[in-house]
C-alpha cells in the first residue's frame, strides 16, 4: 500500500492551523492515495496532495458549533483549498470533548 | 441568464467505482432509491428561476464571501437555491446522483440518508460548474457534499457522519419532517 505522502500542503495545513489554533492535538493525514482515480487526484500521483484527513483539539472551539468550527478550519486553509487541496475530513473538538 | 437545462437529471450518469473509504459504520447501510422519482422534478425548480424575485435573506448568505469563496453567483441562481432549500425539508448537494454516487463522501451521506428514512432531494452539482462553484460561496463551504436541513446550512459529511452517531440527526430531522 503507498505511504502517505507529506509535502508542501501538508506542511502548510499545519502550520496555518498550528499558528491560529494553537491546538493541543493537531493531526494531519494525506489520504490522497486513498483517492487515487478520484476526481481532485485523477491520476493517483505518488506525490499528490488532494485529500487530506485532519483533526484538530483547541480550546478556540469552545462554545461553536460544529459547522463553525468547520468554517473556522477552511477559513484558515482557503488558499490550500483554492490550489490543490479537494478534500478535508474534518475532526474538531475542544480539550473537554477529546477527554483532556 | 439562461437557466434551463442548468440541472438535469442525470440517472445515466456512468457508474461510479464503490473502493472508495468510508464509514465502517455505514458501509452496511442499505442503500434504498427513495429520491429517484423524485429527480426528475428537479429541473424545473431551477427553470422557475426566471420568474423569482431576488431575494437575499438566507442568512447563510449575507456573510458570504467572509471567507473569500465568492465567484460572482447570478441572482437567478441564488433564488432557485434558497427556492430549492426552502421547499423541501432536506436538500443534499453531492457529486452523481443516488443511484451513482461520484464520490465516497457523497456517497457516505445518502446512505446515512437512506437509513433515516427521511424523503430528501438531490442536486448533483457536477451538472454545472456555475451550480458548483455557486454553492461554495452560497453556502461558505468549500467542499461537497453539502446538505440543507429545514433551509439550513446543516454541513458537510463529517457533520453528517458525527450528528448520526450521536442521535442530534435523526433529531433535527425528524423536528425538519414534523414542522
Amino acid at each position: 500500500m503507498a505511504q502517505s505522502f507529506t509535502g508542501p500542503q501538508s506542511e502548510a495545513i499545519s502550520r496555518k492551523l498550528g499558528d491560529a489554533l494553537q491546538p493541543s492535538r493537531l493531526q494531519v493525514v494525506n489520504e490522497s492515495h486513498l483517492h487515487a482515480g478520484h476526481m481532485g487526484n485523477p491520476d493517483g500521483a505518488a506525490d499528490a496532495e488532494t485529500h487530506f484527513r485532519v483533526e484538530v483539539i483547541s480550546e478556540a472551539f469552545q462554545g461553536k458549533p460544529m459547522v463553525a468550527r468547520h468554517r473556522m478550519v477552511y477559513g484558515l486553509l482557503q488558499h490550500e483549498l483554492n490550489s490543490g487541496v479537494h478534500a478535508l475530513a474534518l475532526k474538531t473538538k475542544t480539550p473537554s470533548e477529546a477527554g483532556q | 441568464m439562461h437557466l434551463q437545462g442548468l440541472v438535469q437529471p442525470s440517472c445515466s450518469s456512468r457508474p461510479y467505482a464503490f473502493g472508495l473509504p468510508q464509514s465502517g459504520l455505514l458501509r452496511s447501510a442499505p442503500l434504498r432509491h427513495s429520491s429517484c422519482s423524485q429527480l426528475r422534478r428537479k429541473p424545473s425548480l431551477f427553470t422557475t428561476a426566471h420568474r423569482s424575485v431576488n431575494r437575499q435573506s438566507n442568512r447563510t448568505v449575507s456573510a458570504a464571501g467572509a471567507h473569500g469563496f465568492e465567484t460572482g453567483m447570478s441572482p437567478q441562481l441564488r433564488s432557485a437555491v434558497d427556492k430549492m432549500v426552502q421547499e423541501h425539508k432536506i436538500v443534499l448537494f453531492m457529486k452523481g446522483t443516488p443511484q451513482f454516487p461520484q464520490c465516497g463522501f457523497s456517497n457516505t451521506c445518502i446512505q446515512i440518508l437512506n437509513t433515516l428514512g427521511a424523503p430528501y432531494e438531490t442536486v448533483n452539482i457536477l451538472e454545472s460548474e456555475l451550480l458548483r462553484q455557486g454553492m461554495k460561496e452560497y453556502s461558505q463551504w468549500p467542499t461537497f457534499p453539502q446538505v440543507y436541513i429545514d433551509g439550513e446550512f446543516y454541513g458537510g459529511c463529517d457533520i453528517m457522519i458525527e450528528s448520526y452517531t450521536n442521535g442530534e440527526l435523526q433529531e433535527t430531522v425528524e423536528a425538519a419532517v414534523n414542522s
